[in-house]
């Protein structure tokens, strides 16, 4: 009932934000046939920003032809303008014979087809195309007698260029990452990928900041319900701002209560061609150096690059101490605590007595130690990531030697306590998926089992583990291929089989096209290789 | 009407069964009541109890897509049916309270002694609670998980106690009167594997219903096996002290010591107790829940799982003022209390069936 109602409440104030977005003065414009006239309603619309260049000019044979372009200064290409626009419209096209009226359509069906001489060329006689397009870096040519303007695409602007990833480093792997720059983006998976099949789908979302949003996977690999979700959750998308990638990821994932992320997150292009191949989804968003990539499964973010640039057996072993350390970074301090609080008797003896003689004289329960020095350090790691370079060295030096040192022989907390918060501190950072789910479910742990001990850790695990099992991301059960259970695709989860061995695609993500290469890949040598050393 | 959403498979099916058996019996050893020849009772019992899964699920078959609650109304009418139903509820809702009232003792005797029992029987609830509120498919998934893992290491545990097993301690084997035998072997049947009945407000739910019978048999049977190698090892390494112990598994788990390294592993007995705990009170409080919601024609059944759970955890506070009323109660008097329900309300419904010559092929639902 109530429901109802809210529901109703909230229709009827969409309802109202649509007619406040038709009242823009240029919803439904179109272009007139007089320049003037067109020229002054873009002037009202664009205001007086001093970035937009209106550059009138007379073209044709008698220099009787009025014409104009629009563009933002600083978002185009200035050589681009001068040589190949204003170039061939003032200086060539007197040359040519005019007799335009009986050859070409328009003026403008002219200008495209014969004089301009760049690539990407629209028409348009929608004053709001007009507007986004000339606002995102796009030129528009208008002119006298036309109710049409010609949108050229001369975007250039000032760019950072592509460098090495900083978050997710790789040894051997390929050292690029994504930059600023959606084209940039595209291209740098293009290269990857030269399948004409790899798809990108362009939608513009924010009402104020019109983000170019791409999504991108490939036909005939990823499932087509997997496509048209993701269009649909990002059509739904209705708000004034999407700055970076991160905006998309909140508003598009699939258990926003949830402290595990359904929405995977890369920065390389290696990484993300990869989730494009198993038949997943990614999403750019121009203005980020990151790429969305759904379904996000739980076991991905044990995966690493290196694992499939490196041999098998090494990437196998270090994906268990991944999972180790992921462990490790949620369980430990909580055990330490319900182990010297609740079940000393498991410490073996010795270790026992020397627990309980740092403990010696510290004035707090142990729960409260262990809150203490977690809260501690995750105020070192935040300060040492935003305080200017310089001084982040000090506040390790202040971190290492205050907290570490001064504060054990001040007897202020015992020194097993920092060696267990250390140790964390450094396994966290060796899933970084789950390098701030951790944090949480860690302090929560260390409360836990101050309240209950190890009775308490398990029960605790066990409502994680029951959430984990009812999360989805884009429909795809969140533990698979845990659960619902799948043998076959265990080949890149706790193992990572050799490559050769990997021949279908995981099973989870439905693709349509299972197989990823032929049978017996398994390398031999070929009979015409052997040499005759061995002959009797 | 449509409760519930989710549907299981076979696979997850026979893991809940495991892990709903296991239960609290990895703690309390079935058949104590015959001595030394204990595992001779869990034998008969785990005989016993084939036959009443076979009853009971050839009554799910028939009707397939249908919770007891469902055919109780069919077979014998809206009146007559829902009092049945409701006296069913009752035992999973009774059962549920003793299976938490069990493992409130035991981590009080055990573990906890100066933790209150309501916070150790509120904190398991709470936990249930919030996974029968995801649905059946949930709690299916989560045995996935937990129940290859419990099998894991009750076999490891059995491994690693083989050095001080001594035969000698199991004969002389029948030497127990037969009537204690037979009756130890009702009270393993009772206590855990038919208990299983309870799976007829979950059976509904399995995504193909043609082999529900021989999957849940098979279940059964391993667990049964398991358990029978649990209780025969306990006797061989303890001997007479197991059948006066109240937790043997536990007490057993104390003794493993390898090379002084792997030790206390009776943790892991305990983190078992937690885990097959938390499946065997989930299914329990959601046959009750899900029950109880179709008896009253609710749209569903998920506000009433907060209070009808922590109702569980009054009656498992207040039933049973200690652990020798329930162990009392547990041998003497819950063999009978319990074959009203897990033999009586199956056969008599599958009887009055067939007289009445019900048998809604395909299980549609009008």
């Amino acid at each position: 009932m109530f429901r109802l109602l809210k529901r109703k409440l909230l229709q009827r104030t969409s309802d109202h934000k649509d007619e406040a977005k038709a009242g823009n003065d240029y919803a439904h414009i179109k272009l007139d046939i007089k320049l003037d006239d067109n020229l002054n309603r873009i002037r009202n619309i664009l205001g007086e920003s001093n970035d937009v260049i209106i550059r009138e000019m007379k073209i044709g044979r008698n220099s009787n032809i009025d014409a104009a372009i629009v563009y933002i200064d600083g978002l185009v290409d200035r050589n681009l303008i001068n040589h190949d626009i204003l170039q061939p419209l003032m200086f060539n096209l007197p040359l040519i014979r005019d007799n335009v009226n009986q050859k070409h359509a328009s003026l403008i069906e002219f200008f495209k087809s014969t004089v301009l001489t760049v690539g990407q060329i629209t028409e348009s006689e929608d004053m709001v195309t007009i507007i986004s397009d000339v606002l995102s870096g796009n030129i528009a040519i208008l002119a006298e007698d036309t109710a049409e303007a010609l949108l050229i695409d001369a975007k250039g602007w000032e760019k950072r260029g592509i460098e090495e990833p900083g978050n997710e480093v790789s040894v051997r792997g390929p050292k690029e990452s994504f930059t600023e720059t959606l084209r940039t983006n595209t291209a740098l998976l293009r290269r990857k990928i030269k399948d004409p099949r790899l798809t990108f789908q362009n939608l513009q979302i924010g009402e104020r900041t019109k983000t170019f949003v791409t999504v991108v996977y490939i036909k005939g690999i990823t499932q087509e319900n997997l496509i048209t979700e993701i269009n649909q959750r990002l059509k739904r998308i209705n708000t004034d701002a999407i700055l970076d990638v991160g905006y998309i990821e909140q508003y598009i994932e699939d258990a926003p209560q949830s402290l595990f992320p359904t929405v995977g997150i890369s920065e390389r292009p290696d990484v993300t061609a990869a989730k494009l191949l198993e038949g997943r989804v990614a999403i750019l968003v121009d203005g980020s150096p990151m790429a969305l990539t759904m379904p996000f499964l739980f076991l991905e973010g044990f995966q690493n690059p290196d694992d499939y640039y490196t041999r098998p057996f090494f990437a196998t072993m270090i994906r268990w101490v991944r999972l180790l350390g992921f462990l490790l970074s949620i369980y430990l301090p909580g055990l330490f605590v319900s182990l010297s609080a609740f079940h000393p008797e498991l410490f073996p003896t010795e270790l026992l007595v020397s627990v309980a003689a740092a403990r010696e004289g510290i004035p707090f329960p142990v729960v409260l130690e262990a809150l203490l020095m977690l809260l501690l350090f995750e105020i070192l790691r935040e300060a040492g990531l935003r305080l200017p370079r310089p001084l982040g060295q000090a506040v390790s030096i202040v971190g290492a030697l205050v907290i570490g040192q001064a504060a054990v022989s001040a007897g202020l907390v015992g020194a097993p306590m920092v060696i267990v918060v250390a140790t964390t501190a450094i396994t966290s950072f060796l899933v970084v998926s789950y390098a701030d789910t951790g944090v949480l479910f860690r302090l929560l742990m260390v409360i836990v089992s101050g309240f209950l001990g190890l009775f308490g850790m398990v029960l605790f695990s066990l409502e994680i583990l029951s959430h984990l099992v009812s999360l989805r991301s884009l429909g795809v059960s969140y533990l698979s291929p845990l659960v619902p259970i799948d043998f076959k695709s265990f080949k890149d989860t706790f193992i990572r089989a050799p490559l050769w061995a990997m021949d279908n695609r995981p099973e989870s993500l439905a693709p349509l096209d299972k197989k990823r290469q032929a049978p017996n890949l398994m390398p031999r040598a070929s009979k015409s290789s052997q040499t005759g050393r061995e002959k009797p | 009407m449509f409760l519930e959403k989710g549907k299981i498979s076979n696979f997850q099916l026979g893991l809940l069964i495991i892990g709903f058996v296991f239960g609290s019996s990895v703690i309390i050893s079935p058949g104590q009541g015959a001595g030394h020849d204990a595992w001779i009772s869990v034998a008969l019992g785990l005989m016993e109890s084939l036959l009443i899964v076979w009853i009971f699920t050839t009554l799910a078959k028939q009707f397939k897509g249908m919770t007891i609650v469902e055919i109780n109304s069919l077979v014998y009418g809206k009146i007559l049916g829902t009092c049945i139903s409701l006296l069913f509820i009752w035992y999973l809702f009774h059962l549920g309270a003793m299976v938490l009232d069990n493992y409130a003792s035991f981590f009080k005797l055990e573990i906890y002694a100066n933790t209150p029992r309501i916070i150790i029987i509120l904190a398991l609830v709470l936990v249930c609670i919030s996974t029968v509120g995801r649905g059946i498919e949930v709690l299916a998934r989560c045995s996935a998980i937990l129940v290859p893992i419990t099998i894991l290491i009750a076999i490891a545990d059995s491994a690693l106690i083989i050095p001080q097993i001594d035969l000698k301690n199991l004969l002389p084997v029948l030497d127990v009167p037969i009537s204690q035998i037979l009756w130890a072997g009702h009270a393993a049947a009772s206590f855990p594997f038919a208990e299983s009945v309870a799976f007829l407000m979950v059976l509904a739910f399995v995504d193909i219903t043609e082999n529900v019978s021989a999957n849940f048999l098979k279940s059964l049977l391993i667990v049964g096996i398991i358990l029978i190698i649990v209780v025969a090892r306990n006797f061989a390494v303890m001997g007479p002290m197991a059948a006066i112990t109240n937790y043997p598994s536990y007490l057993l788990a104390q003794a493993i010591d390898i090379g002084e390294v792997l030790t206390r592993l009776e943790v892991l007995i305990a983190v078992n107790l937690i885990t097959m705990g938390f499946i065997k009170v989930s299914v329990l409080l959601y046959g009750t829940v899900l029950g109880l919601a179709q008896v009253l024609n609710l749209h569903s059944y998920r506000p009433i799982i907060l209070p009808i759970g922590i109702l569980m955890a009054i009656l498992a506070l207040t039933t049973f003022g200690n652990s020798v009323n329930m162990l009392n109660f547990a041998q003497k008097g819950y063999p009978v209390y319990a074959a009203f329900f897990q033999i009586g309300i199956p056969l008599i419904t599958l009887v009055v069936a067939k007289l009445r010559k019900l048998n809604p092929t395909g299980g549609s639902k009008a």
